[in-house]
């Protein structure tokens, strides 16, 4: 019997890391006790209502509730009558939990390209550097902490980071190293120029329960970027007499950063394998525009946030 | 059975006199040379024949055999005339060679030569009446040369050549060697007497080498190495350098502290002669000087403007109111007058501030290392024309046309001077007293026979042969090919001068080998060659 208790636990265990290894899993929303569902297939370990009808023996869990019954001849049902049992009482439905965490890994998808525009001196002249940035995809976490203020509405605040390294085309002018106004345009490519963005959101979050373990939540609230990024500060290139074009072979970055305020929605799936944990996804939206200014360019706008998705754990209390 | 001394003279009056009989006899000849132009299948075939057979006895000598930078495949060979081991001046012959094949010769050589080569004074005899002469010494490794000198008046004489640059000039001298007396003497200073005003305040880049932190004008991205020197007024040191008896230190070069430049004079003289390499490179595909990427050598300041009331008139000619090429790749470039100053009705500035001077005096060193045209006489106008025209040629390419300052035309020199002036036209060579045609041409002595003077000839013939118009003094009219068509007329010329005319040419070689590089590089009866043709007739070279 107790050799059963553990290995139940062993795959409770086992499934939550998996869940969490592969992202895959969602937020939790309010969970409901497992006992007010009437859920036969909880644990003896953890529903001790199920103990209740044998007070006799109160230490004892009940493993043939677990086990399957080889002899019909006993049915179980006969011991829940409560010929001489205290009167069943009512059950008291189990209050939501009053905190939800949800740890999430995940993508950002079509995370809004760019253009950045830099300059510096060379020969004597600027030499500018313009790069395209594509709409691009991304690793992404998110962490979610709120608690339920009244009845399915909960506060609370996430964090989410998006990681991407789009290549970048590039175009540069180079000016001639012995005559003004007359520049060589080279291209490339420039890959490994990470953009990282942080958003830390304020949100309020509505749950609406599907069943007894799966449940939903619908989030959203005002929101506050920071973004990084790598961008070609200079062009690396080979020229030879008479200097009249230039080949391109790479760039050097410099990191720029920027700032802006913005919202995020989203929804989240959670299901729960116990009370207190369980695995969920989630999908949100989020905007908002950061001025990034790469070295010596102008300033330019960059679209933030986009569509993010992940799964993960879901820890409830 | 050739061994006999008797039998191998008698070879050579033979060879020479064969030498003289292929190839179009020209009616403007060097005098006592017979000059040589062999296009045609037949004279070309004779021509070939005997070259190669002069080759094998010693009269004919290979000097140099180079690719031809503008037509793949294609080389031209130059040989010296040579008597019993002796080099004879200004005989020459410049084969033009594709796939073993000749396409055409010129030249000139001398038939008729008797004396005796064995001289009587030595090298150092002759080095040392120079140096009685000019109070300089020639430098080691500058020992003069036993040539046979053809005379003006006829006849030839075996002389010592020596080139010395002396404080105010840079003179060749021909030292008898059996009496040690001076035969002939030329200036090789090939001057672009300028005029203008200031350098202007146009930006241009400078091409520096930064050493012990301090900005040098050392251009080290250009192949050929160009470096600017400022000798702060340093006469002396100058002159020692010219003439190799030191070499320019670091501490000479043109120098700034934080590559912002503020000296205008070594801004132009350092942007202009890259300039130049690059025009010549692009337009030519010339690397440099030589072909080799010679290095070229720019001194700016080689007097100080305070100092000009208390210096010669020879100083203040050459030093102040002068650009010249010095030989082995060196510019010097004149200091202008004190802007107070006025000199001939006009104010005049640094001589590096003209882009056209800077391009004729280096032209300078493309012939030195080219045709090496004599500086006096018809080849010294050659000479100059050249110069004028490769000077005008790179205005043209880096400015916008117009007249005034920093604007392409066909004056030399306008922008030394204030207000703007020129010192020659090559659309007008008779505005400033120049002959505009052959009839015209200056016949006397000075000036090295008018070198600066019946340059008018060929420009004019250039000018027309881009421009078209009529000559002011034939009336012949010449259809041009058109500005926007400058650069083949360019490139004809310079194919002419560089890679087919012999170092005494006349205007009648020039007119021969133009038209056949307008041949090479354009077809027979092109525009082109119709339009150098009629140029030359209308200025009254046949």
């Amino acid at each position: 019997m107790k050799t059963t208790t553990v290995s139940r636990w062993r795959r409770l265990a086992a499934a939550c890391a998996a869940a969490v290894a592969i992202g895959a899993a969602g937020p939790a929303l309010a969970q409901f006790p497992a006992a007010q569902a009437g859920a036969k297939a909880a644990p003896a370990a953890v529903t001790p209502q199920a103990a209740k009808p044998k007070p006799a023996e109160p230490t004892t869990a009940t493993p043939q509730a677990a086990k399957p019954q080889p002899k019909p001849a006993k049915p179980q049902p006969a011991k829940a009558t409560p010929a001489k049992a205290t009167p069943a009482k009512p059950k008291k439905p189990k209050k939501p939990p009053k905190i939800f965490v949800s740890a999430d890994g995940g993508g950002g998808f079509a995370s809004a390209g760019f253009t950045s525009e830099a300059a510096y001196s060379l020969y004597g002249e600027n030499a500018t550097i313009v790069a395209t940035f594509p709409d691009a995809s991304g690793a992404a976490v998110a962490v979610r902490g709120a608690v339920r203020v009244w009845r399915r509405l909960a506060l609370g605040a996430s964090v989410t980071g998006f990681w991407s390294t789009p290549p970048a085309k590039v175009t540069a002018s180079l000016p001639h190293p012995f005559y003004f106004n007359r520049p060589r345009r080279v291209e490339g490519a420039a890959s490994g120029l990470g953009r990282d963005e942080t958003m830390i959101a304020i949100e309020g979050s509505w749950m609406v329960r599907l069943n007894a373990r799966t449940d939903v939540q619908v989030f959203g609230g005002p929101a506050f970027f920071s973004v990084r990024a790598g961008v070609p500060a200079t062009v690396q290139f080979t020229e030879s007499y008479p200097f009249d074009a230039a080949a391109f072979t790479g760039v050097e970055t410099a990191r720029v950063s920027g700032s802006a305020a913005g919202f995020t929605v989203g929804g989240d799936v959670s299901y729960m394998f116990t009370r207190s944990i369980g695995v969920g996804g989630h999908v949100r939206f989020s905007r908002a525009a950061a001025s990034l200014t790469p070295p010596g360019g102008q300033a330019t706008t960059v679209d933030l946030g986009g569509v993010q998705a992940g799964g993960g754990l879901r820890v409830r209390f | 059975m050739l061994s006999h001394p008797r039998h191998r003279r008698w070879l050579l009056v033979l060879v020479v006199a064969c030498l003289a009989t292929p190839g179009r006899p020209l009616a403007q000849s060097p005098r006592g040379a017979r000059a040589v132009a062999a296009v045609s299948t037949a004279d070309i075939r004779d021509m070939d024949a005997e070259v190669t057979r002069q080759e094998r006895t010693g009269a004919l000598v290979l000097r140099s055999r180079e690719a031809d930078s503008l037509i793949d495949g294609r080389s031209v060979a130059r040989f010296d005339q040579f008597y019993r081991g002796v080099r004879v001046v200004g005989g020459e012959l410049v084969r033009q060679e594709a796939n073993g094949q000749t396409i055409s010769v010129f030249g000139a050589v001398y038939p008729g030569i008797a004396l005796d080569a064995a001289p009587v004074l030595g090298a150092d005899d002759a080095a040392a009446v120079v140096a009685g002469l000019t109070g300089v010494r020639l430098p080691a490794g500058r020992a003069p040369e036993l040539v046979v000198l053809p005379l003006d008046t006829g006849g030839f004489a075996l002389t010592w050549r020596a080139r010395i640059m002396t404080p105010d000039d840079l003179v060749v001298y021909f030292i008898d060697a059996r009496s040690g007396a001076v035969v002939l003497q030329y200036s090789n200073l090939e001057t672009a007497i300028g005029t203008g005003k200031g350098v202007y305040e146009d930006a241009k880049k400078v091409s520096t080498t930064q050493r012990n932190g301090t900005y040098l004008a050392q251009d080290a991205m250009r192949p050929a190495g160009i470096s600017t020197y400022d000798m702060k007024g340093n006469r002396t040191r100058l002159e020692q350098i010219l003439n190799g008896q030191v070499k320019p230190a670091d501490s000479d070069y043109a120098a700034d502290s934080d590559n912002d430049w503020t000296d205008p004079a070594a801004v132009d003289a350092h942007a202009y002669a890259g300039w130049t390499y690059d025009y010549w490179y692009a337009r030519f595909n010339r690397q440099g000087l030589d072909n080799r990427n010679r290095a070229m050598l720019s001194f700016v300041h080689p007097v100080k403007r305070e100092d000009y009331a208390s210096q010669p008139a020879s100083v203040i000619n050459l030093y102040y109111l002068n650009a010249f090429y010095a030989g082995d790749g060196v510019m010097v470039y004149g200091e202008g007058l004190p802007p107070s100053v006025s000199y001939g009705g006009y104010k005049w500035t640094y001589f590096s501030g003209a882009l056209d001077v800077v391009g004729h005096e280096l032209a300078h060193g493309i012939t030195d290392y080219s045709s090496n045209l004599i500086y006096r006489n018809e080849s010294g106008a050659l000479n100059e024309a050249f110069s004028d025209i490769m000077g005008a040629g790179v205005e043209f390419y880096y400015q916008p046309v117009g007249s005034g300052y920093l604007k392409a035309d066909y004056l030399l020199g306008e922008d030394l001077m204030s207000p703007i002036g020129g010192f020659r036209s090559m659309a007008n060579p008779a505005a400033f007293g120049d002959p505009d045609h052959y009839s015209k041409r200056y016949t006397g002595t000075s000036d090295n026979g008018g070198v600066h003077t019946n340059s008018g000839i060929a420009n004019h013939a250039f000018y027309l042969a881009v421009e078209g118009g009529v000559n002011r003094t034939s009336g012949l009219s010449v259809t041009g090919v058109g500005a926007a068509n400058r650069d083949k007329i360019e490139k004809v010329f310079f194919r002419a001068f560089t890679q087919m005319l012999p170092s005494n040419a006349t205007f009648s070689l020039a007119r021969a080998a133009t038209l056949q590089a307008a041949r090479d590089l354009y077809g027979s009866n092109s525009d082109v060659e119709r339009s150098v043709t009629q140029a030359w007739t209308a200025v009254g070279v046949q």
